[in-house]
Parts: C-alpha cells; structure tokens; sequence
C-alpha cells in the first residue's frame, strides 16, 4: 500500500531551512507612522484599506493608498470561482460513508499562508491588546497566548519577535482565535472548511463535475508538497513547492502546515456517535511537514484540532470577499 | 550465543529451550524460531531492544510506526525486515492508524505477540549493520511481570538478553497529576535492576531511554523533556539518576488531535485519532542504537 | 430396565462446599489499567495467583464473539489444588480500543471439593451461579471465601448434554475416545459448552481428575490443556496445535479411528442419541478407581446384557447370568451392575 507512492525523500535539500543548531536571529521590530490610513498600509493590512474604504474617502492619499491596497490584494490573492463540494461527515474515510453538498460562492484566498513576517506587524501593532478583534469569551484566554519568554505572540516566538531566518516560513503555533484576529485585524477573514475544499479540489460547477484529489491533480507525488514523505522535517518557505500550486496559482495548500479554517469540526465515528474533543474542535486542512499519510493531506480530508491548540503544525491563510465596485 | 544444541534439537533464542527442527514457535516461551534461523543465516548474533511500558502507554503504536519509518528510511536509516512475520507489527498499526482507530488490545498471551526481526544501518560514512528483535509486548503481561517475577517468563528473559530498553510512560496522564506513570516506571527501573546488576554499588549499563509518549497532550513536553520528567515524573527520575550509567529523556507523539466519541448506551468513550502527525518516533531508537 | 432414558436424579441434599475466589478483568484505576487480578480472597497464595494470571482469558479470549460470549477453563495448579475460569463479556473494553471486557471469575478448590461437583467444571459454573447473584463484590479488592452446593449443580448440568444430530454424536465420540486415550485433543465445535456436557457424561471419574479443559476460549499454548474445545482454529493455531502433540478433530472434517474403548464409546453415543446422558453420567462418576479399555468395556457390555434380560425370556436371562457369574471384575461399578442383574434374574424367578 505504501511502497512506489512515495519513497521517502531521503535527499531534500533546502536552502532556506534553518539547520539545527544555528543560532536564531530575532527579526527587526515593525516601525510605523503616520494616520491610521498610511499605518494600515504599512503594516500590509490591504483587507482594511479596501473593505473599509468609505471612512478614508476624505483622506488627501486615499486614492493612492487605496490603488496599492488593490494592486497588492491582486498579488497576494487569487480568485476561487464558485463551486459545490461534498463535505464528510464521518472519520470514518469510506465510500458511502455521510456527507454533505455545500455550494460556495466564488471568493479571493491567499496565494501563501501568513508568514511569521506578516504576523510580526500584528503583534508590532500591538494585535494582541485590541480587544474588539478578539471574541469575548476568550479574552481570559489571551494571558496564555504568550511565547517562550512570556511576552504575546506565538508560541516558539521570544522577546514577541520572530527568528529571522523563519521569515517566509509560515507562521505556526497559533490557534484558532489568534489565526482568525490575525485575519481581522488586517481586513480578511478565514476561509470556510468548504471554501478551503473548493480551493484545494477545484470542483467548479459544470457538466463533468470533477474534482481533484490534489490542488495539482490526483496522483501524490512527493516532490510537489512538504509531508513527511518529502523528507524535509519542517517548515519550508511560503513560496516553495511551486509544482504543487493549485490551478489559480495558490501554493502549498497541501502539505507544509495545517490552516485553520473557520469551521466548527462535526463528525461522526463508523458507528455514528458524535465525535467531539477535549475542547470546541475547529476544523483544520491540508497536512503538513509532518503528516505521515498522503491520504490525509487530501483536498477532501477533514480533520481538526482543539481551538486553543498552539502546535508546530497549524498555521493558517486569509480570505477575502470579493471586492464591489 | 549458541543456536543449535544438537542436529535433533534447536534452542530458543529467548529463551533457550530445546525445541523440534521444524517448530514454528518455541515450546516454553511461544517466541517465533524463525528468529533462530534469521540469527543463523546472518551469522551474527541479534540485539534485543525491548519496548516496554505500563497497558495503554503506547507500545504497538510506538513501535509499529517506529519500524515503518526506518522501513521508509527516515533520518538515513536503512532497515529490511527479516521474515515476512516481522511486517505484521507495522501492518497491523498502519492500517488501523489510516482509517483513524487504534489497533486492538495486545493479547497478554505471549503466543500472540508481534515480533519483529530487523537488519538497520544507518547510512554514513561508515555504515554498520545491527540485527534487532524487537517483540511488541502486552503491558498487561509486563504489569504482571513487574509485580510478580516468573509470572511470565518470556518476559524475564526477553529483558535479561536486552542489548537496549524504550521504557514508554504516559505524559498525558503525568501531566493530569497521576502518580501511576511514575510509580510504574519506578517499580519497572527496580525490576530491571534486579535482573541487570547483582553488585548493588555499580549501575546499570544497559541504555535505558525514557519515552514520554502522547506529548501532543502537554507540548511543553517537547521543549525539555528531562525537565518534564524531573518535575511530573520524580520518583523515575531520581531512580535514573541513581542507578542508570545510560538514561536519556525523550518525548514523542504520533496523534496530532484526538476525538473522543460515545453512545448512550454505555460508559465507554471511544478515542479516536483524527490524524497522525509523528514527532520525537526515532529520536529514543537512534539514541539507543548509538549507545549499542 | 431399557436403555439408559434422560431419568431425573433425585437432588441430593446439597452438601456446601468451600473455595477460594477472585475476578480477573480489565478495569482503570489510580492503579493501574489493563487486565489483572482485581480481587481475590486471602486464601489466594501468591504463587497461586501468579500462576492463574499467566494464563487467565484477556482480551479476545472468548470464541463467542457475541456480547454474551461464556467461556471456561479448569486446570490443576502447582500447589495441588484446581483453579477453574469461568469468563464472560462484560460490556465493553474500557481503554476503548474495541472489543469486549473479558471478566473472569476464578476459583480455586481443594481436589475433594472438587470431586463433590464429580469434576466437572460445568456443575461448579451452575452451583456459582446460583451463589453469586452480581458481580458487585468485584469493588472489594479483599473478598470473601465462596460457599458453593454441590447437590443443587448436578441437574443443570446435564441439561447442557444433548447432542443434537449423528455428526455432532460422533464427533464428540472422537474427542471422547482421545481423552479416554489421553492424548491432548483439540475439538472444534458449534457449540463448545454443549459439547463439554455430553462429553463429560462419558468420562470416568478416574480420568475427570485429572483432566484440565478448555471451553469456549480461543487456543493459545499458555492454555495448554488437555481437552480444548473451541469454535474454529486459524491455520496458524493449527500449526500451534500440532506442533505442540494435540489431536484435532474439526467439526465435520475428521475421521473417526479405531480405538480400543469401542464399546464403552457405542453406549456413550447411543446414551446421547436417547437422551440418556443423565444414567451414563451416573455410571461414570462411579468409575474412579480405574478407566482402563478393559474395565470400560467390561461395564458397557454388562450395561448392555442388563438392558437385553429385562425384555428376555427365563432361559436368556439365565444364560445371561451365566456369562458374567464367573468373569472377574475390573471394577466396582461391575460388581453393582452384576448385582443388579442377579437381582433382576431373582425377582423374575421369584414373580414365576
């Protein structure tokens, strides 16, 4: 079942993995000025500028604030087209096993997770002391969220900065709620677990209603994702694995880190019992650096994890609406 | 290690006992003689690492995906299973892991225990070929062993002959402030004591890695698992501290999230692993190998 | 006096009989998970226990995979006395990974206790369980010595010997004749709980004590003893079991080979097919100073010459007494037979 799919990539080399042992480099703080207006823009929050762009309409630069918004959306987005996927609603992975069809409108995904980069300007910002960007009932919960060395941030963060080296590597050790305020803060917001599906399986409403069972197609294949199999025990860069893109050019939805999605995770097991976890489990996609099995690194293989879990593993990326004239 | 008494007999490699040419499985002990006849067509003697640990910890999990990575050459490793028997271990474990349940209870008969017989190398400049049985054990059997010396005999000489011993403990449940973890672990240092050293003013060299397993549960586990143990896990560690030459702390997982589900019609609650995301599996095997 | 019919013995004042106990099963607890010895009563010795545990049903033990699976074991330990498995599931396995919680009532008696219960671990599994009315004692992990009643467990038993169709009649003849023989035997059979019942009826008392059973438990050479009846056996376990001297005698797939008991084993299966196993059970239980082929033949023959002069004309029966007047008796149970039959040729010239 195993041997020919995938032979462990025994060989993967990556230049921009940080070797272990290497001393870590903390990255420069986010420095801002200005209004609120040209600060948005500073800190690569586009989904603010364009979404809320009445209050600015009086602003001297908000044309050129809000054509650069737009243009740097139009770079870091890419258009899922509307859909219909069919949602499992078992853990039990067999055909005939229950789901659900759920059509999506079409919607705007991150080409790449959130870097530790981009999460830096949250945390810069102070993202974690804004309490309208976070739900109520977690607000206690917020004096957990903190690095190793106890300042907020994520969790193998310290000093509330990022090691350099890890720049371009997505953002890990986060959970759900810290994922989905990332995402308001900066004017997106999470995609759904059937929006993630549609972008990673491209059923496009048609005659031939095909799907895929990779962004890529449907054969695994080791050298276009970073599982376990790919053999490279970590994070790579947001922009490696370029052969795994999906059709619209979004990388690495498979493999890498698993993202959050906004989606509560409602299963049951074979023998139809509720499936439920220590916490509210929220549902996660997409594999990652360590998942053993390619099967569940597939567009349509649903798992979760617990919401306030802060793993190695998860990571996320934003959606947006799409924009109106 | 002689293999062969006579032309009419062949001894176990466990155990010893003389058994029929053409005996599939050992009289006395139940442990496959195909291990004797692997051990003679390498012509060199194996090495026994056991895997053991309290019922529940882990073991059949550990050590089913342990010998599937080194199958798949994970971390340079290169390892080929010796006899087909050696493959059901993994087999059993992965294709139960797959479809998201765990596998079944390990029967405390020691007859229905997986063995598994490897040739590993890890590729370098230098390579060098080690042979390794490893037998999953039922924790029960080991429990009762532990307890009682000679209850189950295979046991006894399956950990005397050990080149190498995984002792798993439960982190989960030390980091919910259960003392069994530790108790068991103490009452299992002692039992190996007994067996490894009879001048009580020398320690033990057999290389002993203490696996923290279900980490997931308490990821503080990974960032220093010694300090874990040392605070969760005191008795064990004070124990290590005194009587091991060669220790080391591990922490290790292999379910990323767990769910848990159950019906009304009984108290049982059914966890099921919702996804496999494998850290810290080689780290305790490599280490022990090094210290062979 | 006809052939041996399913007569109902008058209940013998029950006489109380006195064992150790213990449960072993699967439970959690802050001391420990997984199967163990949860509780037993102090007359336990710890080499006892040690012994019972290396070889009690765990998990998947049960051949009935049903939630009502019923398996036992009857086994002589190193100290002498008998330890007798009575396993059952119990819901399911609470480390849930699937299956069912194997509980396993242990209890160990003295061989004369044993021996009120004619060494058969079924009367002892009826006589528990009209003593035990729950398992709710298993909460103590100190308990109390078991009274049982011997008297009261005879007729239940027998209730279990009806063999039901000829192959099933001479498959247990088969097994019947390996124990006669002593050969380690392995039986696979529908229903193996049945199929002790009847087989017992069969079985001197002679060889009774000393004959450990397995019955309804999966085989495994931890339990290796001399009767095992079971539901089917893997390829593997088949190997297992040759390798380690067993005769198996599969369900419909055996051949039935001569054996010197062979009159002794055509009255058992006539016994069965009348439902007479309640007076061949009698007659065994009677046989515990020998179980020779001879003496086993000797008391078939007479059995049969007593169920022929109660039809026969004077001249028969005469003839009859004759026969046996001067053969020398292998057994006590010959003697009482020959008694009865003098008795019965007696009356008949008496009544003329």
């Amino acid at each position: 079942m195993l041997s020919g799919l995938f032979a462990r990539n025994s060989a993967a080399k990556d230049a921009c993995s940080v070797v272990a042992g290497d001393q870590a480099a903390p990255a420069d703080r986010t420095r801002t000025s200005g209004d609120a207006l040209l600060q948005a823009l500073q800190t690569r929050r586009y989904g603010l500028i364009v979404r809320g762009r009445q209050q600015w309409l009086q602003h001297p630069h908000f044309q050129s604030v809000f054509e650069e918004a737009v243009k740097a959306v139009d770079e870091l987005f890419a258009l899922v087209p509307e859909g219909m996927v069919s949602l499992s609603l078992s853990t039990f992975d067999q055909p005939g096993q229950p789901e659900t069809e759920v059509p999506t409108a079409a919607f705007l995904l991150a080409r790449h997770a959130v870097t530790n980069a981009d999460y830096q300007l949250f945390v810069d910002a102070g993202g974690y002391q804004q309490l309208e960007i976070w739900p109520r009932d977690i607000w206690p919960h917020l004096i957990n969220m903190k690095d190793q060395t106890g300042q907020p941030g994520p969790r193998y963060w310290r000093d509330g900065q990022h090691d350099r080296r890890l720049a371009r590597h997505p953002v890990v050790g986060v959970c759900y709620y810290e994922a989905a305020a990332y995402a308001a803060w900066a004017g997106y917001r999470l995609p759904t677990d059937a929006e993630w599906q549609m972008a990673a399986s491209w059923r496009v409403r048609g005659a031939a209603d095909a799907q895929r069972r990779y962004p890529w197609g449907d054969g695994f294949e080791v050298g276009r994702c970073n599982l376990w199999a790919s053999g490279h025990g970590g994070t790579l860069p947001v922009e490696a694995c370029p052969e795994g893109a999906a059709p619209n050019g979004v990388l690495q939805l498979v493999g890498n880190v698993w993202e959050w999605t906004d989606g509560e995770f409602r299963c049951t097991d074979r023998d139809g019992r509720l499936v439920v976890g220590a916490t509210l489990l929220k549902t996660i996609r997409g594999g990652a650096y360590d998942t053993y099995f390619p099967w569940q690194a597939t567009s349509t293989f649903r798992t979760a994890a617990d919401s306030m879990a802060r793993s190695p593993n998860i990571g996320f990326r934003c959606a947006l609406d799409l924009l109106t004239n | 290690m002689s293999s062969t008494v006579s032309p009419s007999f062949t001894a176990c490699l466990i155990c010893g006992t003389r058994n029929q040419p053409k005996a599939t499985v050992c009289k006395e002990c139940s442990a496959p003689m195909a291990l004797v006849h692997e051990a003679e067509a390498q012509q060199r003697p194996p090495r026994i690492v056991s895997v053991v640990g309290d019922s529940n910890v882990g073991k059949t999990v550990y050590l089913g995906f342990l010998l599937d990575m080194l199958s798949q050459r994970a971390n340079q490793f290169e390892a080929i299973p010796r006899g087909a028997y050696s493959v059901d271990l993994p087999q059993n474990v992965i294709s139960h892991m797959a479809y998201r349940m765990f596998p079944p209870k390990t029967p405390v008969e020691s007859s229905e225990w997986n063995w598994a017989y490897y040739q590993v190398c890890k590729r370098g400049r230098s390579p060098k070929w080690v042979d390794l049985v490893m037998p999953d054990m039922a924790g029960e059997a080991i429990a009762a062993e532990v307890a009682a010396p000679s209850t189950f005999r295979v046991i006894e000489q399956l950990l005397a002959r050990s080149s190498g011993v995984l002792l798993l403990v439960d982190a989960a449940l030390a980091a919910h402030g259960s003392a069994q973890p530790d108790f068991f672990g103490v009452k299992m240092l002692s039992y190996l004591d007994s067996l490894y050293t009879t001048d009580r003013r020398k320690r033990i060299e057999v290389p002993v890695a203490v696996v923290l397993t279900k980490a997931d549960y308490f990821p503080e586990c990974f960032d220093d698992p010694r300090r874990f143990a040392q605070a969760n896990l005191t008795r064990l560690c004070n124990l290590c501290e005194s009587r091991l030459a060669k220790v080391e702390f591990f922490a290790t997982s292999v379910v990323g999230a767990l769910g848990y589900a159950t019906s009304e019609n009984d108290d049982v609650v059914t966890s099921i692993p919702l996804h496999v995301s494998l850290r810290g599996v080689l780290e305790p095997f490599e280490w022990v190998l090094q210290q062979l | 006096m006809g052939a041996p019919t399913a007569l109902r013995p008058a209940v013998a004042a029950g006489k109380p009989v006195r064992c150790e106990q213990g449960w072993f099963t699967s439970i959690r607890s802050p001391l420990g998970n997984g199967y163990r010895l949860i509780a037993a009563s102090p007359g336990l010795s710890a080499a006892e226990k040690r012994e019972l545990v290396a070889c009690a049903p765990t998990h998947d033990s049960l051949c009935d995979q049903s939630a009502n699976g019923r398996g036992l074991a009857a086994f002589r330990l190193s100290s002498g006395r008998w330890c007798l498995f009575l396993s059952r599931h119990a819901g399911r396995e609470p480390t849930a990974r699937g299956g069912w919680l194997v509980e396993t009532h242990v209890l160990v008696l003295e061989p004369d206790a044993y021996q009120q219960f004619g060494f058969n671990p079924l009367c002892v599994q009826a006589a528990r369980d009209v003593a035990l009315l729950s398992p709710a004692d298993t909460r103590r992990s100190c308990l109390p010595p078991l009274e049982l009643t011997s008297g009261l467990a005879a007729t239940s038993a027998f209730d279990c010997a009806v063999a039901v169709d000829e192959p099933e009649i001479k498959q247990l003849s088969a097994v019947t004749a390996a124990v006669l023989e002593g050969t380690p035997v392995i039986g696979t059979v529908a229903n193996p709980a049945r199929a002790l019942g009847g087989l017992m009826t069969a079985v001197p008392t002679a060889i009774r004590s000393r004959l450990s059973i397995s019955c309804g438990l999966r085989f495994t050479p931890t339990r290796a003893f001399t009767l095992v009846l079971t539901d089917r056996l893997s390829h593997e376990r088949l190997r297992l079991a040759e390798e380690h001297g067993y005769r198996v005698i599969k369900e419909a797939a055996f051949t039935l080979e001569p054996s010197a008991f062979e009159p002794w084993l055509r009255l058992a299966e006539d016994s069965w097919r009348r439902g007479g196993a309640a007076e061949l059970d009698r007659i065994s239980r009677q046989l515990t100073e020998t179980c020779s082929a001879q003496a086993l033949t000797q008391v078939a023959a007479m059995w049969l010459d007593l169920d022929l002069a109660e039809g026969a004309d004077e001249a028969t029966r005469r003839a009859i007494c004759e026969r046996h007047e001067n053969t020398q008796a292998l057994s006590s149970v010959y003697d009482n037979l020959r008694e009865r039959l003098r008795a019965s040729r007696d009356a008949h010239e008496t009544a003329w």
